[in-house]
C-alpha cells in the first residue's frame, strides 16, 4: 500500500525536486544566465570537484529503474545523470548550472540562439571521440516519438527549442526542422523558440545527455544494456540485475573534467518507493547511504553514533491543498472561504508536534528556499480570529449552512500526521468538520482527472516539485493552473473537448477559446493573461515583472492552500565525503563523481 | 494408468474453463477498478515540473498514451486481443516496463520465486515431520504440548513479522547475515527461514495427528507386540502410512507459499515474480496483471493435480472418477 511519502515518491520516480541544502543556507539567488558565465569561478568550481581517485565502493538504494535509456522517463534517466552519463552544464553543490561536457554556452541578444562550445578531446567510454554531433543525434532522438513511444520523453516541451514540438508530437517526422545544429565537431548550435531564462539548468537535465549513434542503431531497443551500452560519464554500466542491483564502474576511458574518485556505485532496487527495512540494511553496513522514514528519525537523533552520521536536508518538495473538482462551485466562486481554511491551520505547530520537525511551513505556494519572490506574497498565517471572521463574510459564521466537504488524500495504511492535524485544526478553530477521505493512488487520480457531483466537494493533498531551483517555474507551474478556475461544470466540458478524438487541434482550440472567454472568472483571466504576457516577453526584467504579478495573483486567489516543504534526513556512512544531496530528487546524493573515502 | 490418463485429461479439461472463468473475472475486476496505467502515468508526470502546464498537451500526451495501450476501445475487444494472445502464451508488453513482454518477466522472475517456496517448504517440512513425530510419540506429555505449543507460534506469526525479527537477530545483532538482496547465497536464508516457519505449525499438527492415527491402528499394535524397537515400528511402518496424508497438506502448503512469497520478496528486495505480481495492481499493469494472475492460477490447479495423483498412487483405495 502506497503512503503519504510514498505516493509522493511514486510521483518523483518519474520526476525531479526542489529545495536547498539546509545548513548552507542561501538566498534563492541564481546567477545571470544570460550567457555571461564567468570563467574564473568556473575554474574554481572545477580544481575543487576534480582530485585523486580514492577507490571505494559506494552502496545506496533507489528506486526501480525500467531501462536506462536516458531519453525515455524513468528512474534510469536519473542514474545516467548521476554519473553514467554526462551533460553539457551539470549543478555546483548550490544546484547552479556550471559548464560539464561543454566548456561554455553563449546566448545572442535576442535570447533566442544559444552556441554550446564542447570541450576538447572528450570521449565515448569506448575510446571513439565525442563531439557536438553526437549531441545533434541525440537532441533529435530524445524528441522522437519513436524513442518514447508508450511513455514519456525525458525532453520536457517547456525547454522551448524551436520546432521540437512538430516533431515530437508527430506533425513533422523531418528532423532537420529541429532547431538543434552542430556547426562543427566542437560547437552546437540551439535555436528556441522565445527566450528561456533556465536554459543553462535545462542543460543539465536527462534530456540533454548524449547518446552513442553506433551503438544504439547496432542494437536497437537492447543498446542500454551491459556489455552493450556506451557512455561518457565518469562511471560506465557494468552489471545490473533486473530488479534487484546494478554495479557501476569507473570509467578509463573518461576524458572530461569530472572524473570519478571511487572505484565503482552499488545501486540496489525494489518495486516498493521506499521499502521500510532500509534502514536496518544501513546499520548492518550493508548500504553507506539511507534516507529515513519520519518513524526512524527519533530514534537515530537519540543514537549517539547514528545521529553524528544525520544529515537532514531541506527539500523543494511541497504539499498543498488545491479544490477537488465539483458541480458545486461553492468553493471556488468564493474566495473568501477559500482564504478562511488557508488561515485556520497552525502549520508552524504541526510541523514541530505532530510531524515532528520532519517538515517545514509553508506559507505560500513559492517556497522561500527557492525564491525570495515568495517576500512580496501574501503570506496565509495562521490567524484564527481573521479566519472566523473571513468565514462569517463569506456567508457562513461558524460554519453553519455548509455542506459536507471532503480532503481527499491517498496515503494508504499510514496517513500523513501533518494532515490529520489540519482536519483537527479546522474543525478546532473555524467549527468546521471536514471529512477525511483515504482512497487508493489509481482511485485518487481518477478523481482528480474528472469534475466529481455537486455533493462532492471539497480539497484534495498532492505535492509538487519542479526539477531545478527556479523562481520562474515555482512562480507560473505547480498544481493549479488558470485553466482549473473554471466552474466545475464547465472544466469538464473542456476536459471532454480535450479527450475527442473526432476533434481536430485546431477545433479544440477554437472551442475551448470560446469556453474560456465564457466561463473563465475574470480574476482567472487576468492570470492567465499576464502568464502568457510573461511567455511571449523579450525584456528579462519585463518578465520578471509579469511573473511576480501573476505569482501574487495566484496567491491572493488562493487557489491551493500551502502546507509545508519536505524535510529529508540522509544518513551517510562516515568514511564518505563530498555527497553532495539534490533537492530537487529526494535529496539523493546529486553526482556520484563528488563522493571520495576518507580514510 | 490408462484411468490416471483420462483422469489428468479430465481435469485438464476442467482447469481450462476454470483458466476461462479466472481471466473474465479478472479482466472484469480490473477494469472496474478505477483509474488506468495512464491516469496514474500522468497524474504522477503533473506532480513534478515535468510534464507540460498545458492542460490541452496534457490531453494529447494522455491520448497518445491511450491509444498506445489500447485503453479507452471497446472492452470486448480488449478482451478478445488478451485471450487471443494468452492461448498463445502471449501476454504482451507490460504497461510499466515497456521494454519486456509479460512472458519475459515471468520467465525471470518465476524461478526466483519458486526457488524461494520449495526452498521454504523443505526446511518447513524438515523441521515439521520431526516435530510432529515427537508429539505423537509422547502424545499428552510435556514434549507434546511444547512441540505444539512452538509450531502453533510458528503459524500464528505472519511471515513478515518473523522476517524483520530475523533480521533483527541475524543480521543486527549477531552480524552474520544480510538483510536483504538475492545475489550470494547467504541472502537466501533469513527469506527461507521467515517462510519456513509459518508454516511449520501446519504441518506439525498434521503429522501429529495423522501418526497418532496410525499409532492405533491394529498392525501397529501387532508390531510392537512382535517385540519392534522404535525405530522399526514408528519409523519404519507408521511413519511411512502417515506421510501418505502429508502429501495432501504439502501441495496447498507449496501454492500458498508461492503465493506468499510477494511479501517476503519485497521485504528481502528478491527480485521474483511475486513482487512484479504486486506492483502490478497498483500501477495498473493490464497485461501483467492478467498474465501473472493466470500464470499463478495454472501453477496451482497444476499443482493439485499432481497431488492428487500421487495420492492415489499411493493409496490404492483412492479410485479416479
Amino acid at each position: 500500500m502506497m503512503r503519504a511519502h510514498k505516493l509522493v515518491n511514486a510521483a518523483l520516480a518519474l520526476v525531479v525536486a526542489t529545495g536547498i541544502l539546509a545548513g548552507c543556507s542561501m538566498p534563492g539567488q541564481r546567477k545571470a544566465t544570460e550567457g555571461n558565465t564567468s570563467s574564473g569561478e568556473q575554474k574554481q568550481q572545477q580544481t575543487q570537484q576534480a582530485g585523486p581517485a580514492t577507490g571505494g565502493q559506494f552502496r545506496m538504494f533507489i528506486t526501480n529503474p525500467e531501462t536506462m535509456d536516458p531519453h525515455r522517463w524513468t528512474w534510469g534517466v536519473h542514474i545516467d545523470r548521476m554519473g553514467v552519463f554526462e551533460a553539457p552544464y551539470r549543478y555546483d553543490q548550490n544546484m547552479n548550472p556550471i559548464p560539464a561536457a561543454a566548456e561554455k554556452a553563449e546566448v545572442s541578444q535576442d535570447g533566442l540562439t544559444w552556441t554550446i562550445t564542447f570541450r576538447k578531446g572528450l570521449k565515448w567510454s569506448n575510446g571513439d571521440p565525442l563531439t557536438a554531433k553526437d549531441w545533434e543525434y541525440s537532441m533529435k532522438r530524445v524528441m522522437d516519438p519513436k524513442t518514447w513511444e508508450g511513455g514519456s520523453s525525458s525532453y520536457m516541451d517547456n525547454i522551448g527549442i524551436k520546432g521540437a514540438k512538430d516533431f515530437k508530437y508527430g506533425k513533422t517526422t523531418d528532423p532537420s526542422t529541429v532547431g538543434v545544429v552542430a556547426k562543427d565537431d566542437q560547437t552546437l548550435v540551439i535555436t528556441l523558440e522565445k527566450p528561456n531564462p533556465d536554459f543553462l539548468y535545462r542543460l543539465c537535465e536527462p534530456w540533454a545527455l548524449p547518446v552513442h549513434k553506433a551503438t544504439v542503431e547496432k542494437f536497437g531497443k537492447e543498446w542500454a544494456k551491459p556489455g552493450n551500452m556506451v557512455s561518457n560519464g565518469p562511471f560506465v554500466l557494468k552489471s545490473w540485475t533486473v530488479n534487484a542491483e546494478m554495479i557501476l564502474e569507473r570509467n578509463p576511458n573518461y576524458a572530461g573534467a569530472f572524473p570519478a574518485k571511487l572505484d565503482s556505485v552499488k545501486l540496489v532496487f525494489s518495486q516498493d518507493y521506499n521499502p521500510s527495512t532500509l534502514m536496518l540494511s544501513y546499520q548492518n553496513n550493508e548500504l553507506d547511504f539511507v534516507s529515513l522514514q519520519p518513524g526512524d528519525v527519533d530514534r537515530v537523533k537519540a543514537d549517539p553514533e547514528l545521529s553524528k552520521q544525520l544529515q537532514i536536508v531541506d527539500t523543494g518538495v511541497y504539499k498543498a491543498l488545491p479544490l477537488l473538482a465539483s458541480e458545486n462551485d461553492l468553493l471556488l466562486k468564493n474566495a473568501k472561504l477559500r482564504q478562511a481554511f488557508a488561515m485556520a491551520i497552525d502549520r508552524k505547530k504541526l510541523a514541530e508536534t505532530v510531524s515532528k520537525g520532519t517538515v517545514t511551513p509553508l506559507e505560500t505556494l513559492i517556497p522561500p528556499t527557492i525564491s525570495d519572490w515568495e517576500k512580496d506574497l501574501k503570506h496565509w498565517s495562521f490567524n484564527p480570529t481573521e479566519a472566523k471572521k473571513l468565514l462569517a463574510e463569506a456567508g457562513y459564521p461558524d460554519g453553519k449552512g455548509l455542506p459536507k466537504l471532503t480532503l481527499l488524500i491517498a496515503h494508504g495504511s499510514t496517513i500523513d500526521p501533518f494532515i490529520l492535524g489540519v482536519v483537527d485544526e479546522w474543525k478546532n478553530n473555524l467549527g468546521v468538520e471536514v471529512k477525511l477521505e483515504n482512497v487508493e493512488a489509481g482511485i485518487f487520480y481518477e478523481k482528480l482527472g474528472k469534475t466529481n457531483g455537486p455533493d462532492y466537494l471539497g480539497f484534495y493533498d498532492n505535492a509538487w516539485v519542479n526539477p531545478y531551483r527556479s523562481a520562474d517555474a515555482y512562480a507560473t507551474g505547480g498544481l493549479v493552473q488558470p485553466v482549473h478556475m473554471l466552474p466545475g461544470k464547465a472544466l469538464q466540458k473542456y476536459r471532454d473537448i480535450n479527450a475527442d478524438k473526432n476533434k481536430t487541434p485546431d477545433q479544440k482550440a477554437a472551442e475551448i477559446k470560446a469556453l474560456l472567454e465564457q466561463e473563465l472568472p475574470a480574476e482567472a483571466k487576468e492570470w492567465d493573461s499576464l502568464l502568457k504576457q510573461a511567455d511571449e516577453a523579450t525584456d528579462r526584467n519585463k518578465q520578471i515583472e509579469l511573473r511576480k504579478k501573476a505569482a501574487k495573483l495566484r496567491e491572493d486567489l488562493m487557489v491551493a492552500i500551502p502546507l509545508y516543504t519536505w524535510k529529508r534526513f540522509n544518513m551517510v556512512k562516515p568514511q564518505f565525503k563530498g555527497v553532495e544531496f539534490n533537492p530537487f530528487l529526494n535529496a539523493l546524493p546529486t553526482y556520484f563523481n563528488t563522493i571520495y573515502v576518507q580514510k | 494408468v490408462k484411468t490416471v490418463l483420462r483422469y489428468v485429461a479430465k481435469r485438464l479439461g476442467l482447469m481450462l474453463i476454470s483458466l476461462f472463468a479466472i481471466s473474465i473475472i479478472t479482466f472484469t475486476l480490473m477494469h472496474m477498478t478505477p483509474g488506468n496505467f495512464i491516469t496514474i502515468h500522468m497524474g504522477q508526470m503533473q506532480q513534478s515540473g515535468v510534464s507540460a502546464t498545458n492542460q490541452a498537451e496534457v490531453a494529447a500526451a494522455q491520448q497518445r498514451l491511450a491509444e498506445r495501450y489500447g485503453i479507452g476501445q471497446p472492452l470486448w475487444k480488449q478482451y478478445l486481443t488478451f485471450i487471443v494472445g494468452a492461448v498463445q502464451f502471449k501476454f504482451g508488453n507490460s504497461f510499466k516496463y515497456p521494454h519486456m513482454t509479460v512472458e519475459q518477466i515471468i520467465a525471470q522472475g518465476f524461478p526466483v520465486s519458486v526457488t524461494l517456496a520449495v526452498l521454504s517448504m523443505a526446511v518447513a517440512v524438515l523441521i515439521a515431520v520431526p516435530l510432529g513425530i515427537i508429539a505423537a510419540v509422547k502424545q499428552n506429555t510435556f514434549w507434546d504440548y511444547l512441540a505444539m505449543f512452538l509450531s502453533l507460534i510458528g503459524s500464528a506469526l505472519p511471515a513478515f513479522v518473523v522476517g524483520v525479527f530475523l533480521i533483527l537477530l541475524f543480521s543486527l545483532k549477531l552480524k552474520l547475515l544480510p538483510t536483504a538482496g538475492w545475489s550470494e547465497p547467504k541472502h537466501v536464508i533469513l527469506p527461507v527461514l521467515a517462510m519456513a516457519i509459518e508454516s511449520v505449525g501446519g504441518i506439525a499438527r498434521y503429522m501429529r495427528s495423522s501418526l497418532v492415527e496410525t499409532l492405533r491402528k491394529e498392525y501397529v499394535a501387532a508390531a510392537w507386540a512382535r517385540g519392534g524397537t522404535f525405530r522399526t515400528v514408528v519409523l519404519g511402518h507408521a511413519l511411512r502410512n502417515s506421510l501418505i496424508p502429508l502429501v495432501t497438506v504439502l501441495g496447498p502448503q507449496l501454492a500458498s507459499m508461492l503465493i506468499g512469497v510477494l511479501v517476503i520478496e519485497t521485504m528481502f528486495r528478491i527480485p521474483g515474480l511475486g513482487q512484479y505480481f504486486a506492483y502490478a495492481a497498483g500501477s495498473r499493469d493490464y497485461p501483467l496483471i492478467m498474465g501473472s494472475t493466470l500464470f499463478f492460477a495454472t501453477v496451482i490447479m497444476l499443482m493439485n493435480l499432481l497431488v492428487d495423483v500421487i495420492y492415489g498412487l499411493l493409496d490404492p483405495r483412492i479410485r479416479y472418477d
